[in-house]
């Protein structure tokens, strides 16, 4: 039995934190995260409220937690749909070749090239400011990554011995991707949809503090962060605290991704702790 | 070792069959070089015969495995398949001309897909070629007998197993829609010898039993001659000599066979 990558305990620790606070939030906060108490602003932590209460007398664990399912119910869609649509089209690449290759390929050169800011930026333009908008950007941005990624795995796939086996059998084109390409390309593709979560829910929250995804009331770590901006000096723990839970998140998908790249690919893991 | 000589039905027959490949360009503005793996190369296989062909890596005996499989198409000759050019048959009438040809591999880790069961991939021509569902337990099951095999491993995956287990589970796989015509690349170059007779042994017993026609790919002389009728010398693609076994071992014609033989008699 190999033993667990540190990076993967950690990050599973952290993801599991995040992920456990987020769902809770459905169900149960300690306060509702909208309710206003004008006369009990800025108020200190306390048995009422953990960590305080914000600006409008708003409990701020109550906000964060709310906040906390926000942003991975926006990773979540946003890379699902790009690894999804990513994946089909690496593996529609590596299967047909030829032209079609090139030009599936040549067009993800081009998807990386766009930003993903300046995307979003475009599109809040047009449909208006939503989280909407910060899922389709994201996942639009996630596409070629993720087609990359498939292409590049599916093309060592294709010239193993039982993927020719399969051809000789009479197999399709179809048919073998579905057998054998997508369950042996899956490892790579789930361990960079892993890092793309952490993107993800870092992209979001920078959409957010400019005022392109979550709107008010609608709490988000990034709106949270700008919103506390102004009052950096009268309560700064108004930002500690959203910005806090950005970086335990992003270090978590970072580490658990990290961690799961290492179990793939022991490989990989050694090289690296030889550096 | 089956008798049937001469070529008057080939099951197999290769025309003057070329294959070329664009290299990498080494200049800029050059054209690119071509490698020409096999040149102009003909030759036939009978009803049941055994064809060895010997050659050393790089004399394009394994790009002639890929044209007769159909998985490259040649640049120039035909490739008959019981007297059908390959190359002239539609995608549905060529997935049906595959029962009748089917491979082994060289690598038995690298042949079976380890994510999926042994049942399952000898099974997986007989889904390609739409044979109903409810007789593929027993097919698999007498294919695994045929090859030395309980039919209770069906459930078991490739890494359970041994590389001779593994390669009998690729030749399973391989003749389980009874096909005419075998294409062996190096089928036991990667097995230890004591497993690689038990192999060969298990390949001419099946061509007893099933009348099979085996194309047999090696570099290693000693392997050849004890299982083939006749036998073709390739290098650089192109042919040295052919002839029947005896022939070309006692009486080698060119000196490049000469070579190999000599090779072949100091291993011993």
């Amino acid at each position: 039995m190999r033993r667990l990558p540190v990076n993967l305990l950690i990050g599973g620790v952290l993801v599991a934190l995040v992920v456990a606070a987020a769902m809770l939030s459905v169900i149960w906060t300690p306060h509702p995260y909208a309710a206003m108490d004008i006369p009990n602003k800025f108020a200190p932590p306390s048995p009422a409220h953990w960590l305080g209460t914000d600006q409008l007398g708003r409990d701020l664990v109550s906000q964060l937690m709310v906040a906390a399912g926000n942003s991975m119910m926006v990773a979540l869609l946003a890379v699902s749909i790009g690894a999804v649509l990513g994946t089909i089209l690496g593996m529609v690449a590596a299967a047909r070749g030829g032209w079609t290759e090139e030009a599936i390929m040549r067009l993800s050169d081009l998807g990386f090239a766009f930003p993903t800011l300046l995307f979003a930026i475009m599109l809040a333009a047009a449909f208006g400011p939503s989280l909407t908008v910060v899922v389709v950007a994201i996942a639009f941005i996630n596409i070629p990554t993720f087609a990359r990624v498939a292409r590049a795995a599916a093309r060592q796939v294709w010239h193993r011995d039982y993927v020719y086996a399969a051809r000789a059998a009479g197999m399709n084109r179809f048919a073998i991707s579905r057998d054998h390409i997508l369950p042996n390309i899956a490892a790579p593709v789930i361990v960079q949809a892993t890092i793309e979560f952490a993107v993800a829910i870092l992209t979001e929250a920078a959409l957010s503090y400019l005022g392109l995804g979550a709107q008010p009331p609608a709490p988000s770590w990034g709106r949270m962060l700008s919103e506390a901006q102004t009052l950096m000096y009268l309560a700064p723990q108004l930002a500690i605290w959203p910005g806090l839970c950005i970086f335990i998140a992003v270090l978590g998908f970072g580490l658990l991704g990290d961690g799961l790249r290492d179990l793939s690919d022991p490989r990989l893991g050694q090289r690296r702790s030889h550096d | 070792m089956s008798q049937t000589q001469g070529t008057a039905h080939p099951i197999l027959s290769v025309e003057q069959v070329t294959r070329r490949y664009r290299l990498p360009r080494t200049t800029l503005f050059g054209e690119a070089p071509v490698l020409t793996a096999v040149k102009g190369i003909s030759f036939s296989i009978g009803i049941g015969e055994t064809l060895g062909i010997v050659g050393e890596s790089g004399s394009g005996k394994s790009t002639l495995a890929r044209l007769v499989m159909g998985f490259e198409q040649p640049d120039e000759g035909v490739v008959r398949f019981d007297g059908y050019d390959l190359a002239r048959l539609t995608p549905a009438a060529f997935r049906i001309a595959r029962r009748g040809f089917q491979m082994v591999f060289q690598d038995p880790n690298g042949s079976l897909d380890p994510r999926r069961t042994v049942g399952w991939s000898i099974a997986e021509p007989l889904r390609a070629q739409s044979v109903p569902l409810s007789e593929h337990p027993a097919r698999v099951a007498e294919v695994l007998e045929q090859v030395g095999l309980r039919p209770d491993y069906a459930k078991r995956f490739p890494h359970e197993f041994s590389g001779g287990q593994r390669q009998r589970i690729a030749i399973a796989r391989a003749i389980v829609m009874r096909p005419r015509l075998l294409v062996a690349d190096e089928a036991v170059s990667a097995l230890d010898v004591s497993v690689q007779a038990q192999i060969l042994n298990l390949l001419m017993d099946l061509q007893d039993e099933l009348g099979l026609a085996i194309m047999f790919i090696s570099h290693d002389l000693a392997v050849i001659s004890s299982i083939c009728d006749r036998m073709i010398v390739m290098r650089h693609g192109e042919v040295l000599e052919e002839g029947p076994v005896p022939t070309v071992i006692s009486a080698p014609r060119h000196a490049y066979t000469q070579a190999l033989l000599s090779a072949a008699r100091l291993e011993d």
